[in-house]
Parts: structure tokens; sequence; C-alpha cells
């Protein structure tokens, strides 16, 4: 005769998931709070740290490599594609005066460098530009 | 003979394994893709030369020679680390347009550094300069 014994089936129950159900909930309610998802760059860039206390507003992204490649909304572009890819922004865009140019540049390109793209940028027709860095506290 | 002495009969909750399964892969997406960098802007006005600058517009000239923060200020050494020299000196004229034009070798680190310490110090408005001095 094979008596089984109620208790022994519990440790085997859904009823010791509970603990692990909990933690994993925690950890997933930090995540989804705590964080935000965005878009991956192109090329891995390391844009210069500030103490800056301007957020980051929406606009016009535009990538720049220590090496002078300019990538926007995720593609290579040269000098022109690039500056009809900023006018056709500016066209659609409702309030072209208000219409941020967000630079993402690399914290090694020289400013001088920075100096020329701004330049080439002017030709597009945006008023505003921004470089964008990383906090980082004083 | 095989006999189950739990004598209470419960009713069969939803298993939760399934659930585990679904919060698992929903943690590793969040954990995965989740930033917490926290990104600011520096505004940038690349001040071309022109005559057009108003007669009552103070500007203050910067020349950010190197990597090393040093700034020459009408001729004279100003390190951007010396908060107190710069405050000083800041303080002088607050509401100039601080124009920085940098050498060749300057990194875009080196003058958001600057941007930085000058707006520490007070200067409300800092801009990029076109021509070198």
């Amino acid at each position: 005769m094979i008596i089984t014994d109620a208790r022994k089936k519990s440790c085997f129950s859904d009823d010791n998931l509970i603990p692990l159900i909990n933690v994993v909930f925690l950890m997933l309610i930090f995540f989804m709070v705590a964080g935000h998802i965005e878009k991956k760059d192109a090329v891995k860039i390391r844009v210069p740290n500030s103490v800056s206390e301007m957020q980051q507003a929406e606009g016009v992204t535009v990538l720049l490599t220590a090496y002078g490649e300019v990538y926007v909304d995720g593609e290579a572009l040269g000098e022109e594609q690039m500056l009809q890819a900023l006018r056709r922004e500016l066209q659609q865009s409702e309030n072209p005066q208000d219409l941020k140019l967000l630079l993402r540049v690399s914290h090694q390109l020289p400013v001088s460098q920075l100096q020329e793209f701004l330049k080439l940028i002017k030709k597009s027709g945006f008023l505003k530009v921004s470089l964008i860095t990383q906090h980082k506290p004083a | 003979m095989l006999l189950d002495l739990s004598t209470v009969s419960r009713r069969q909750a939803i298993s939760l394994t399934p659930l585990i399964d679904v919060v698992f892969i929903l943690l590793l997406f969040f954990m995965l893709s989740s930033s917490f960098t926290q990104w600011r802007q520096v505004q940038l006005s690349s001040a071309v030369e022109t005559d057009l600058i108003p007669d009552q517009t103070d500007v203050r000239r910067v020349y950010l020679s190197g990597e090393a923060g040093m700034l020459e200020v009408g001729g004279k050494q100003l390190n951007s680390a010396d908060a107190v020299r710069l405050s000083a000196w800041i303080a002088e004229s607050r509401e100039a347009v601080y124009v920085i034009s940098v050498a060749d070798d300057v990194t875009t680190q080196s003058f958001v550094t600057v941007v930085d310490r000058l707006k520490s110090a007070g200067a409300e408005q800092v801009s990029l300069a076109d021509a070198q001095p």
C-alpha cells in the first residue's frame, strides 16, 4: 500500500514560485518605470560630458563621428544628401523656425571641424542648433 | 492501492508557470532595451564675424588655446579651472556675450567643459566663434 502525503506534494506546486514572481515583478516594474527605451545610434560614439541642466528637447538628430562621418536617421550621408535631408525636415515641419537640430558629436572631434560642420548646417536653414551631451554631475 | 489523503478538494488554480515565463520575457526585454543615460544639451550659436553687432552689446572674446582649459583673455592667461578668478572676471560684465575661439587641436569635450565653467561662473550668453582671433 502506497500512501502519498499531501504535504510532500506541495513542494512541487506553484506556491513556491510566488516569492520568485514577487521579485521578478518588482524588477520588471523598476526597469519599466526608471528606464526609458530609446533609439540606438547608427554608430556608437561617446558624446561630451557636461554639467548642463538643459534637458534634451525634441528635434532632428544628426550624428557626427570623430572621423567626420555624418548620419541622419541612422543613414550615412554625404554633405549634399545631408543638406537635402535637413531641408526636407524643415519643409515637413509645421513650425520650421522652432525646429531644433540636435548634434550628437564625438567628444574627440576637433572644434575646428565642428565649426566647419556648423557652417554647412547654416546653409540648410536651421536656426536652432544644440549639442547633445551626457549629464555628469560636478 | 494508492490512497490520496488530501481531503480538502481545492479548485484548480491557474498555473503560475506560464505567467512567470511571460514576466521573465518582459523583464529581459526591459533590462536589455532600457537606458538610464541622462542626456543634456548645450545651446550652440556659431557667431560669425559681422559689423551688425549693436554698440550696446558687450562682446568679450575668449581664446581657448589647448586641452588644459587655459584661456587667453585680452592678452592675459586665465585658467578656466580657477573658479574664483573666472567668477571675478565674469562678474565685471555678466550680460556680455562671451565668444569662444579655439585653437585647431582643441576637442569638443574641452570646449564643452569651458562652456560649462563659464556658465557656472555666471556668464549668461556663451557662443562659439567662427573666426580665429
